[in-house]
């Protein structure tokens, strides 16, 4: 038998609004603690920022009394401006000049390029094409050497196959490239 | 009034005359017959945002044990409850209301006419007024006295013309009576409480085992001596109920 009356009676017609539990009130007391420290810092950090913007301010105000001149700048040292002059350095080469050298020793009927490589960093040229004879491609290699731009062409690989009622030769060269910017 | 904490007004809707209470101020009462539209009109200006709690005499209320069927549904009991009302009471029409936190156990129910709510409602929008408590008198008691009650027993509830009776054993209500009588006092509650225990079954032991009270509140000639109580029985009058 139970000691107690039964359980009070929930027969209010306007259903009251439960009171918060203690998990709540305690995830209350949580934020807003936690909304003060924000705010607390914030307040701080703006009056930092007044701070340091009336610092500036004055700085800015003395470095125009002095006439605006600046501190010098600082001379680069040797390993910032060699990276910076070969970068300058490629960007400037005679692309131009370079094409139209290969163009006029290419300029023959016996003589076609097909393929051209090269590599700026290094120099180095790597060119690819056909002709009818082997002394078309020697007579190439030697018009290649006579320019202004290319260095020591070399017949890297040649191979003789039939062409359409023909032989024809094809070449790979090496060569290096100067730059002239 | 506080600007931030809005007033707490008390209303009691008697069994034959509104009662008004605010804090710091004595009580109005205003008779009041059936029309509770005009007896309301007829209240005071109240503060705007007033929250406005309502307790509503037993003579206006219907009261039903609630024993719910096994494997009735949620969304089945508000239906249930109606038709309980409805069967015993007639149509009304009423507005039902089961007790909340009764989920298994068997609990009890009110009903209310539905005209009273309405004009209640209307009468809280007229006002701005915040309608935050509409409770019947008796359970309004019960969750009072609660922490007076002890063991087994019933509490009866004395109005002017009527007695409300609910009877409990071993944690659990076993009935709810409201009759009307001609005189509101303990010799009516007593008699009240022994029409209870007959409609009781013979397996209920609560009739004849020692140890019960009966615990009387209400209407202030209740005082008188509580004589005649079924044995095993013994009678107590609580005070300050309201």
């Amino acid at each position: 038998m139970s000691p107690r009356p039964p359980p009070p009676l929930a027969l209010d017609r306007v259903a009251r609004r439960p009171w918060p539990s203690l998990l709540g009130w305690v995830l209350l007391a949580f934020g807003l603690s936690a909304a003060a420290g924000v705010l607390f810092e914030y307040l701080a950090l703006d009056a930092r920022l007044a701070d340091e913007t009336r610092l500036l301010a004055r700085a800015r105000r003395a470095v125009d009394a002095r006439g605006g001149g600046g501190v010098p700048p600082r001379p680069l040292a040797d390993g910032e401006i060699r990276p910076a002059l070969a970068v300058a350095g490629l960007l400037g080469r005679d692309w131009t000049g370079l094409l139209a050298e290969l163009e006029r020793a290419a300029d023959n009927p016996g003589v076609a390029l097909l393929e051209l490589e090269q590599d700026a960093a290094t120099g180095s040229l790597r060119l690819a094409g056909e002709a009818r004879t082997l002394s078309e491609v020697f007579a190439f290699v030697s018009r290649l050497e006579a320019g202004p731009r290319v260095r020591q062409p070399r017949l890297a690989a040649y191979a003789l196959r039939a062409g359409e009622g023909e032989p024809v030769v094809s070449f790979q060269l090496t060569a290096r490239w100067e730059a002239q910017p | 009034m506080s600007l931030l904490w809005s007033e707490t007004v008390q209303l009691a809707i008697g069994p034959d005359a509104l009662c008004l209470s605010r804090r710091g101020e004595p009580a109005l009462s205003l008779p009041c017959g059936g029309d509770w539209e005009a007896c309301l009109a007829a209240l005071p200006a109240l503060p705007r945002r007033a929250r406005l709690e309502v307790n509503v005499a037993d003579r206006h209320v219907r009261y039903l044990r609630l024993d719910w069927p096994a494997g009735l549904k949620a969304g089945e009991r508000a239906a249930f409850v109606e038709h309980r009302f409805h069967a015993v009471f007639g149509a009304g029409p009423w507005v039902v209301q089961a007790d909340r936190d009764a989920i298994c156990l068997p609990s009890l129910g009110v009903a209310l006419p539905a005209a009273l709510e309405a004009v209640l409602q209307g009468f809280v929008r007229s006002r701005s007024l915040r309608l935050v408590a509409l409770e019947p008198a008796f359970p309004r008691s019960y969750n009072r006295l609660r922490r007076h009650l002890r063991g087994d027993g019933a509490l009866a509830r004395l109005e002017a013309g009527r007695v409300t009776l609910g009877l409990w054993q071993g944690g659990q209500w076993l009935a709810v009576r409201s009759q009307p009588v001609a005189r509101a006092d303990a010799a009516a509650a007593v008699a009240c409480l022994v029409t209870l225990l007959a409609t009781q079954p013979a397996a209920a032991a609560i009739g004849n085992s020692p140890g019960n009270t009966l615990y009387l509140c209400g209407a202030a000639h209740s005082a008188a001596a509580i004589d005649a109580l079924p044995a095993g029985w013994r009678g107590v009058h609580l005070e300050g109920e309201e």
